[in-house]
């Protein structure tokens, strides 16, 4: 099943929190939906799940709107920006009037408490639980009925680093199982190693909906890190030789356009000792910072 | 409807504030007749012939115990606006006008049985304080029970009124989106008009009297015409607060589908 976006558009008052946004999510890998905060992410999610109703255009989960789907737990897992508990409801019945709501086996309930690790809490009172276990709980919410899709919203806000890591494997296994999943962040290096495939907005717009790997080979990958007690006299000798150099604090600097191994070269050529000479890949934050400046 | 209505029945019995509020109602009205009738004293009856209604007085509780069938009203959908809840719960079941029926069959049910308890329990012990402290045959005063036409239509009027008290809060909740002003709302509309129409003359009062939900709904409780009783049919008057009840309801199930949640 497919998430379809098609010309949405959605103003708050004198807000245009988004504008004529379009795109499909696909089964079986995991899609990041990606923006800084306030791009219209949230608003995107409330969009598809039909809480929001758009000014124009329409967005469908498997082919139809979300308000038409008849049990929609079963086919849709969705995370909610915000928790969206009663702080005095006991975790468990929490998920079993979600689960009656549905017509979902109550089996389930426990099934998925003990995904997301909440087993022992199950008893507890959500008003008691960290905002890491509130996310799980609302994980568990979100998989409750099996569901061949899933939106979640800021996921991994709130968890440990356990619980990131997670997080992580357990999208890729989901993606793997041939289901739709939509994750959307406002840290790309949440995303990278997760999502197979990225959808990029800012203020409201698509600015990239793009294969991860591609994304990546669109940056500027010549990157060297430089360590010398001579900084000074090698940001001349490389510039001179046509890179960008910036100071990256007391010894260390940090060459744009120009190999290592040039770098290297040039620095014995002047008799400049390097103590450290990294080529640094570009991350997906770095084109993520340089498509969303 | 069957799932939406187990959901929310799920919903409501799985936080305290529902036992809490029942619970309250329930000893409030109970307490508070018992004690009106334990420290009423007669006088004797006038020659015009015994003035006091027993059975409204014995149903006075009703007054202190619809504040918190109010609360219950009100955070039945107030708390979800608050917690955000809401959006689960619409994600659950799109059909909002179904969560919103289902929410009053599940309040309106659990505050009916409440109700008629507390009623019959007020008047059964009211009404036998009030006896033992000289408002019996004695002196002139019908002697009332339970299965009395007018003793029946009073206190299963009573719990009809406090379904109805419920049910306008929980619209009215659902339309504000807010618990403390809807709380604020319904308490100022059950209240203010009898401070309005001790102020204002006569025939503008019992106008107000004969429109308010608290003074024409209670008129359920009359079994005595007295020069100061709202004047307005104890059948007509609980229908004038089922029709606040209706209103409030009918404009939330208009609304909740037309607005962004």
């Amino acid at each position: 099943m497919e998430i379809e976006a098609s010309g949405l558009w959605k103003r708050y008052g004198a807000t245009l929190a988004v504008e004529d946004l379009s795109f499909t999510v696909r089964p079986g890998r995991v899609t990041g939906f990606a923006g800084p905060n306030g791009a219209g992410k949230s608003t995107t999610m409330r969009l598809l799940l039909g809480l929001d109703a758009p000014d124009a255009g329409d967005a469908r989960v498997g082919g139809r709107p979300y308000g038409t789907i008849g049990r929609p737990l079963r086919e849709v897992g969705a995370l909610l920006e915000t928790a969206g508990f009663h702080p005095g409801r006991r975790a468990r019945d929490h998920l079993l009037w979600l689960a009656h709501s549905n017509d979902i086996d109550r089996r389930r309930v426990d099934a998925v408490l003990s995904t997301v690790g909440l087993e022992r809490d199950a008893k507890r009172r959500v008003g008691g639980f960290s905002l890491g276990m509130r996310q799980r709980l609302g994980l568990a919410a979100a998989l409750l009925g099996d569901p061949g899709v899933l939106l979640l919203d800021e996921p991994v806000n709130g968890l440990d680093p356990e619980g990131i890591r997670w997080i992580r494997g357990f999208l890729r296994a989901l993606a793997a199982e041939g289901r739709t999943v939509l994750v959307s962040s406002h840290l790309m290096s949440e995303l990278e190693g997760t999502a197979d495939h990225l959808i990029v907005i800012r203020n409201g717009k698509l600015i990239a909906d793009a294969p991860v790997g591609e994304l990546l080979a669109t940056a500027d990958n010549s990157r060297v890190a430089v360590r010398t007690h001579r900084a000074g006299p090698l940001m001349t000798v490389l510039a001179d030789a046509g890179a960008r150099v910036e100071s990256a604090g007391d010894d260390r600097l940090t060459v744009t356009g120009l190999e290592a191994e040039r770098v290297a070269d040039l620095a014995a050529l002047e008799g400049i000792p390097l103590y450290e000479l990294t080529p640094a890949r570009a991350s997906l934050e770095d084109v993520f910072l340089e498509m969303t400046r | 409807m069957r799932r939406a209505l187990r959901a929310e029945w799920t919903k409501l019995r799985t936080v305290h504030s529902t036992g809490w509020s029942l619970g309250l109602a329930l000893v409030l009205m109970v307490l508070l007749s018992a004690l009106g009738g334990a420290e009423s004293e007669t006088s004797g009856c006038p020659a015009s012939g015994c003035d006091s209604d027993i059975v409204a007085n014995s149903l006075g509780g009703v007054y202190f115990g619809q504040f918190a069938v109010i609360a219950l009203g009100v955070m039945a959908i107030g708390s979800e606006y608050g917690t955000g809840l809401i959006r689960v719960t619409f994600v659950a079941e799109p059909r909002r006008r179904i969560v919103v029926i289902a929410k009053a069959l599940a309040v309106g049910g659990a505050v009916l049985v409440v109700g008629v308890l507390a009623s019959a329990l007020m008047f059964q012990i009211a009404s036998s304080l009030l006896a033992g402290n000289g408002f019996n045959a004695d002196i002139g005063y019908p002697e009332w029970s339970l299965t009395d036409p007018e003793v029946l239509r009073a206190v299963g009027g009573t719990a009809v009124y406090l379904v109805a008290i419920a049910l306008l809060s929980l619209g009215v909740a659902a339309l504000l989106r807010h618990t403390a002003a809807a709380i604020s709302c319904v308490t100022a509309l059950l209240v203010v008009p009898v401070f309005a129409a001790s102020l204002l003359p006569e025939h503008i009062s019992d106008r107000v009297l004969q429109i308010s939900p608290m003074t024409a709904g209670l008129a359920i409780q009359r079994t005595v015409e007295l020069p100061d009783s709202v004047p307005i049919d104890p059948w007509v008057g609980l229908g004038v607060a089922c029709l606040w009840a209706l209103a409030a309801l009918a404009a939330a199930l208009w609304l909740v589908a037309r607005r962004d949640a």
